[in-house]
């Protein structure tokens, strides 16, 4: 056996090898590390492990700045976000007893902000103190509205620039609302500029650097970080509000941004997120007015009084509107030959409808009577045959054109002609009258024919031309005498046929004479006989002597021995 | 989906190349011109497209290098790319150009730039060699511009530009 064999073999007798010793030596330690092992590996138990620690480990985390919450923030509004989109009515329930507060709170805030713009505008527009203000404006070329706000705010921040540090790029930019944007990358860099030139010029520490400056009413804020800095450009006296809120914001940026910051290139985009934070640090403080509520108030009393007036007149002008309208609708109604179906409201304009014969009144010539313009009211009217009896004696005149002299008049249906025309138009109207409507007969007795009264005054011209001579002492007319009694006899009848048809009256007299010879007796006696024997010659003739009278004069009037006609024509009304 | 980025880039170049004159018609600025001569600076910005993509270069136009003053390096800080502008009918404005780029690139590396030969319009009148052309050419994008036409202006931003964005 060799000697390591053998040494082998005592070892064996008198020794135990380390696995055997390990239990032994480490069996505490192998048991924690166990526990160890298993609180790691398991789930569960490194979740009840971490959870023991976790609230200790955030209130630490919480002592030692905001990283934690930073941190936490987006992980959070991805939650809360996931259970509103799953789970709406569970949100609602949980924000239920705060939702009425907030929102009567919102409705005060802005109810008071309506006030106060009321107040502004007030202040603006009608007092004094805006009138120095319009002064101002004009001496310095400043706009209103810049004077204004000089005077009604303590301060605004009306730019916030984020800019990279070392190029000077614009990472992000934010203005306030009403004001007009400047190229953002320019005045960026030119304030890089501005930053070095200071630097260089007063030769300053590298660290340093330009923190504020004024120009006229504007003041720079410049909030310097390590990779980045913020710029605001603040209106007014800036108060250290604007400072803190700038330092806050970009402590937030470079712990939120710190990956993008470092390797920065000129891509802007991955800072767009940025925006809502640099909206923060737009802000603005005003000069407190303590009055000013009141006067809002007042003024909104003012102006409700005011709308009631408005409203008073309106009603007013409407109502004395309707009140035109409906008399002249009445109007309408009375008017012959118009007839009226509906009235209303079409699109905000009166109108009226119905039927109007075309010789009735234009329906918009009575508007103006009314007070009221074509503008006002829509007319809406049909032509129709209308038998309103002035309308049918306007359509009577309208066809039958009565000449100068006659009158047309209706009574029950019948047409009353009277007058003088020609023998054309009196057929004429004869044959047309009871065929317009409204017509059912036609009265013409009192219409008389214009040609009738000429020929019967030339046959009274002519009758009283004629003289019938008698031998001496004789009461018979001589045989040649017998023409001019066929002549006398032809005038008689004409006469007496034309005088009605002319509307006259005729009184024809036969007048017997006498010579002086004689006496008085005689030659009267002689001058009758003469006219009764004419009258007997005529009425041989076929001529109705009724109508005719017979006297003798003697010798007074001519003293011839003959016998002379007299004619009266007279109006028959008169002679009858 | 469209994208927007921005660099820094500085104009340099001898008094009297025509720096401001070149660019005043192809971009815009809000500032005076006093600016260069009170601060050294003025600032400009240019706006190129490449298809989807919008790059604004935010020009330090920097006052010219002469015996009398120099460029204020500290500007260069945070450049992306310069822009070194240079007279043909000078030829010493181009050694100033050489000078100034190597200051540029001892503040800022290697970065994106173009040399620019202004006064193409009066090309009868350069004081360049066709040599010396070719070598600067061997070394540099080179431009020839003109600030009167306006020719090669654009070419010499855009291609600036692209350089920027490939990086």
């Amino acid at each position: 056996m060799s000697a390591r064999l053998r040494a082998r073999a005592r070892r064996r007798d008198h020794d135990y090898t380390l696995d055997d010793l390990r239990p032994f030596l480490v069996q505490p330690e192998q048991e924690r590390l166990k526990s160890l092992e298993h609180k790691l590996e398991t789930p569960d138990a490194l979740a009840e492990a971490i959870g023991e620690v976790l609230p200790r480990a955030a209130v630490m985390s919480q002592k030692r700045g905001e990283e934690l919450s930073s941190a936490m923030q987006p992980l959070m509004l991805s939650s809360i976000h996931e259970v509103v989109r799953k789970n709406p009515e569970l949100f609602a329930d949980a924000i239920f007893p705060s939702i009425g507060p907030a929102i009567r709170r919102a409705a005060r805030a802005a109810l008071e902000a309506f006030v106060q713009r009321v107040d502004d505008m007030v202040q603006r527009t009608m007092t004094v103190e805006s009138l120095r203000w319009r002064i101002e404006a004009a001496r310095t070329g400043r706009p209103f509205i810049e004077v204004v706000m000089l005077h009604n705010l303590a301060y605004r921040v009306e730019h916030v620039f984020l800019v990279h540090r070392e190029s000077g790029l614009v990472l992000q930019h934010v203005a306030a609302e009403s004001v007009a944007p400047e190229d953002p990358d320019q005045v960026s860099a030119m304030l890089a500029a501005l930053d070095d030139f200071t630097r260089d010029a007063f030769r300053e520490e590298k660290e340093a650097g330009l923190s504020r400056f004024c120009v006229g009413g504007l003041t720079g804020v410049v909030e310097h970080g390590p990779r980045a800095m913020l710029v605001a450009i603040v209106r007014g006296i800036a108060s250290k509000d604007v400072e803190a809120s700038l330092a806050e914001t970009l402590e937030l940026i470079h712990r939120q941004y710190a990956a993008p910051l470092e390797r920065f290139q000129g891509e802007v985009a991955a800072f767009e997120p940025t925006r809502d934070a640099l909206v923060g640090c737009i802000r603005e403080e005003r000069i407190q007015k303590p009055a000013s509520r009141r006067r809002g108030q007042l003024v909104l009393g003012a102006i409700a009084v005011l709308v009631m007036i408005a409203v008073g007149i309106t009603w007013s002008l409407w109502h004395d509107q309707h009140r035109r309208f409906a008399a002249y609708v009445e109007a309408l109604g009375e008017e012959p030959g118009l007839t009226i179906t509906r009235t209303g409201h079409d699109g905000g304009r009166r109108f009226v409808e119905g039927l109007g014969d075309p010789l009735a009144l234009d329906p918009a010539a009575l508007l103006a009577a009314h007070g009221l313009d074509a503008s006002d009211v829509e007319l809406r009217f049909k032509p129709v045959y209308s038998l309103d009896p002035p309308i049918t004696e306007r359509r009577a005149f309208q066809v039958l054109k009565p000449p100068p002299g006659v009158s047309l008049s209706l009574v029950n249906g019948t047409l009353l002609a009277a007058g003088v025309a020609e023998r054309a138009w009196i057929d004429r109207a004869r044959l047309l009258a009871t065929s317009l409507p409204g017509v059912m007969a036609l009265d013409d007795t009192r219409l008389f024919e214009a040609e009738a009264i000429t020929s019967a005054e030339a046959a009274a011209a002519a009758l009283e031309g004629i003289q019938i001579s008698f031998p001496l002492g004789s009461t018979r007319p001589p045989h040649a005498e017998r023409a001019r009694l066929d002549a006398a006899a032809r005038a008689v009848q004409e006469i007496l046929g034309a005088a009605p048809r002319g509307g006259l009256s005729a009184r024809i007299e036969i007048v017997g004479h006498a010579d002086a010879t004689g006496t008085p007796e005689r030659n009267q006696r002689l001058s009758e006989e003469r006219a009764s024997m004419v009258a007997a010659e005529l009425d041989e003739r076929g001529v109705a002597t009724s109508q005719l009278s017979a006297r003798g004069v003697g010798h007074a009037d001519l003293a011839a021995r003959k016998v002379t006609f007299a004619v009266r024509l007279s109006p028959a009304s008169e002679g009858s | 989906m469209s994208t927007l980025e921005k660099r820094k880039v500085c104009l340099l170049g001898a008094t009297g190349v025509g720096k401001t004159s070149l660019v005043a018609r192809f971009v815009r600025s809000i500032f005076s011109d006093r600016y260069q001569t009170t601060i050294g600076t003025k600032i400009e910005t240019k706006h190129l497209v490449y298809g989807e993509h919008v790059l604004v270069l935010v020009l330090w136009d920097l006052s010219g290098e002469d015996e009398f003053q120099r460029v204020r390096l500290s500007y260069l800080r945070g450049a992306a790319g310069y822009l070194l502008v240079a007279d043909g009918t000078r030829r010493a404005t181009v050694e100033t150009a050489m000078a100034l780029h190597q200051a540029a690139a001892e503040h800022l590396g290697d970065v994106p730039r173009v040399l620019v030969l202004n006064k193409a319009d009066l090309r009868d009148f350069w004081e360049l060699d066709d040599a010396y052309e070719r070598e600067l050419a061997s070394r540099w994008p080179v431009f020839e511009t003109s600030a009167k036409t306006g020719a090669g202006v654009e070419e010499a931003f855009r291609a600036l530009g692209n350089a920027l964005l490939q990086r």
